[in-house]
């Protein structure tokens, strides 16, 4: 590894770790509470940007596993009492539905559009069945799930097994903003074992693949699943600073994953990642300012990313940087961005 | 005495529709043959490939490869089974390098340990070292054919299917293959698909004749160059007229 190589990594961790820490210390609540929201949405960001951006599989219904997260999670801490149980259960819930669809579809053989049709009517049918609980009948244990409003008083996470001490929306910042640097570096290192390449050999020739005898649905229900299991963990996030509704399962929540992942670059990471905060604090401003409809400023934005900067933020970044920058050294080989 | 057969095929009938394309194939090669499959476009050759390695069912008929039944396996199991494929458009990962295309190919038979030296080790044998950090979407025809075939060979399969390798190459590069291809052959069975009637000379001592989805004509090369029914399937004419 050159110098140049070793030395990022080292600063981005710094910085990273910096701003967890200081962050808390130098904004009000409410701005705490929108980066914890933001981080949570990153989390999730990362989930699509991995399955679709280096497994290629195009999968849609991305929230319908954030919102399954997110209920499971009210529903068993309400239950329960404690958030240390509800968390694993909330983890399992949507990885298993994950494996479950993940199964059909790919045993299935449903590849292409197909496949984004079919997990984005998943999420839309959630969106319908979380709405149509309104009603005392529609009730798992104490927790009632409330149909349009869902679940407003959904419990904070509290200190493992310490139901009494319950985490201040500081300390839920720093899991979350822990927990997105950590499944960055989880997925980075994924991306390095033969796992990883066999899904990005997957992503470039499905045929290929499996005429040099790997099973392709195996691998893509692998990494279905995982990209479930992140998205769950995203939803318990979003529960602990906002709550869970239906809206988690929503056309607009959906959509607005997938233009976060456009924006950064499909085939990168970080890329998805910075679109999410810095889309995210947009329309937070545009909302703030009332001028005009935020999403209809989103549809804008994404018009004009697709028109003049299809390949995204990151990747254009990139290009530019290596036919500006003057150390032609530092120039490395870089890969055709994921269809 | 009759050589074990590495593959066998009996009755292989393919058919599209009102389209039969395979009309019955009875085929088989012995362990460590190499056998040129000639005949003109639409003879069924590729389809005949595409039924030995589980990319397309057969209609009716069986295919045995080392004595077991693969007629209804998937294209996954059979190249783990020892079968690998070069198909006759390369079908390779533009985006990856030459290496990573060594390296899948390698990693799927080794242990992680064991998949550098195996990688260098075949990028030597196919002298593409210097192409070994290139991107294969940027390789011209003839390079991409031979990185087809590296990798193929990188999963060190049994049999070897070649769908016209030769194509779009040097004469150079020609001359070159068919320097490896008498190398793979001491280990592998090939089968070898190919127009190039010369280059079919330099590697092959058997051939078999597709014609209208049936073996018209089989055996030694110069038997079968210059029999008078492989003339008139080249020319249109009918076999046999």
């Amino acid at each position: 590894m050159t110098f140049r190589g070793s030395i990022i990594p080292v600063l981005c961790v710094i910085a990273a770790a910096a701003t967890i820490v200081i962050l808390p210390q130098v904004v009000e609540l409410f701005t705490i509470i929108n980066a914890t929201i933001y981080a949570s949405m990153a989390i999730l960001t990362l989930s699509l940007a991995l399955v679709w951006g280096y497994c290629g599989i195009i999968c849609f219904g991305q929230t319908a596993f954030f919102g399954l997260g997110g209920y499971a999670y009210a529903v068993a801490a309400i239950n329960f009492g404690d958030s240390t149980p509800a968390i694993a259960l909330a983890l399992l819930v949507p990885t298993l539905f994950a494996g479950l669809l993940g199964y059909f579809i790919f045993w299935g053989r449903v590849t292409d559009v197909y496949l984004g049709v079919i997990t984005l009517t998943v999420t839309l049918i959630l969106y319908k069945l979380f709405n149509a609980t309104a009603g005392d009948a529609y009730h798992i244990g104490k927790a009632a799930l409330g149909g349009f409003n869902g679940i407003p008083a959904t419990p904070l996470m509290n200190l493992p097994w310490d139901r009494k001490t319950t985490l201040e929306p500081e300390d839920i910042w720093y899991v979350a903003a822990t927990l997105l640097c950590l499944a960055y570096a989880f997925v980075r290192w994924l991306l390095s074992t033969s796992f990883g390449h066999l899904m990005v050999a997957i992503r470039e020739n499905e045929h290929r693949t499996e005429l040099l005898g790997y099973d392709p649905r195996r691998i893509k229900l692998a990494a279905f699943t995982l990209g479930g299991a992140m998205a769950g963990a995203s939803g318990i996030l979003f529960a602990n600073c906002v709550f869970v509704s239906p809206t988690m399962f929503s056309l607009l929540y959906t959509a607005q994953v997938i233009v976060w992942v456009i924006i950064g670059g499909l085939g990168t990471l970080v890329g998805p990642v910075f679109a999410c905060f810095l889309l995210q604090m947009i329309t937070a401003e545009l909302g703030r300012l009332n001028w005009l409809n935020p999403n209809f400023v989103l549809g804008i934005i994404l018009i004009a990313f697709v028109l003049l900067m299809p390949s995204g933020i990151l990747p254009t970044l990139q290009r530019i940087y290596d036919k500006f920058s003057w150390p032609i050294l530092l120039r490395t080989e870089r890969r055709r961005p994921a269809q | 005495m009759k050589q074990k057969a590495i593959i066998e095929t009996q009755g292989l009938v393919m058919r599209f529709g009102g389209v039969e394309v395979l009309r019955g194939i009875d085929f088989a090669i012995a362990y460590g043959e190499l056998r040129c499959l000639i005949g003109p476009n639409g003879a069924g050759k590729s389809t005949f490939f595409k039924c030995i390695t589980g990319q397309l069912k057969p209609t009716a008929g069986s295919i045995k490869f080392k004595d077991e039944s693969v007629t209804a396996a998937d294209a996954a199991s059979i190249a783990r089974r020892g079968m690998g494929i070069k198909t006759q458009v390369p079908s390779l990962y533009d985006g990856l390098t030459v290496r990573e295309h060594i390296r899948l190919a390698a990693s799927r038979r080794l242990f992680r340990h064991e998949v550098p030296s195996a990688v260098d080790e075949v990028l030597e044998r196919f002298t593409i070292q210097h192409l070994a950090a290139q991107i294969v979407g940027r390789l011209a025809h003839g390079q991409r054919q031979l990185v087809e075939i590296a990798m193929v060979t990188a999963s060190d399969p049994d049999l070897i299917l070649l769908d016209e390798p030769a194509a779009g190459m040097t004469h150079q590069e020609v001359e070159r293959l068919a320097e490896l291809i008498h190398d793979l052959k001491g280990n592998h069975s090939l089968i070898i698909v190919e127009h190039d009637m010369q280059f079919i000379r330099m590697i092959a001592h058997d051939v078999t004749v597709f014609h209208q989805g049936r073996t018209l004509i089989e055996g030694d090369v110069q038997r079968v160059m210059s029999d008078e029914r492989l003339r008139d399937v080249y020319l249109g004419r009918s076999a046999g007229e």
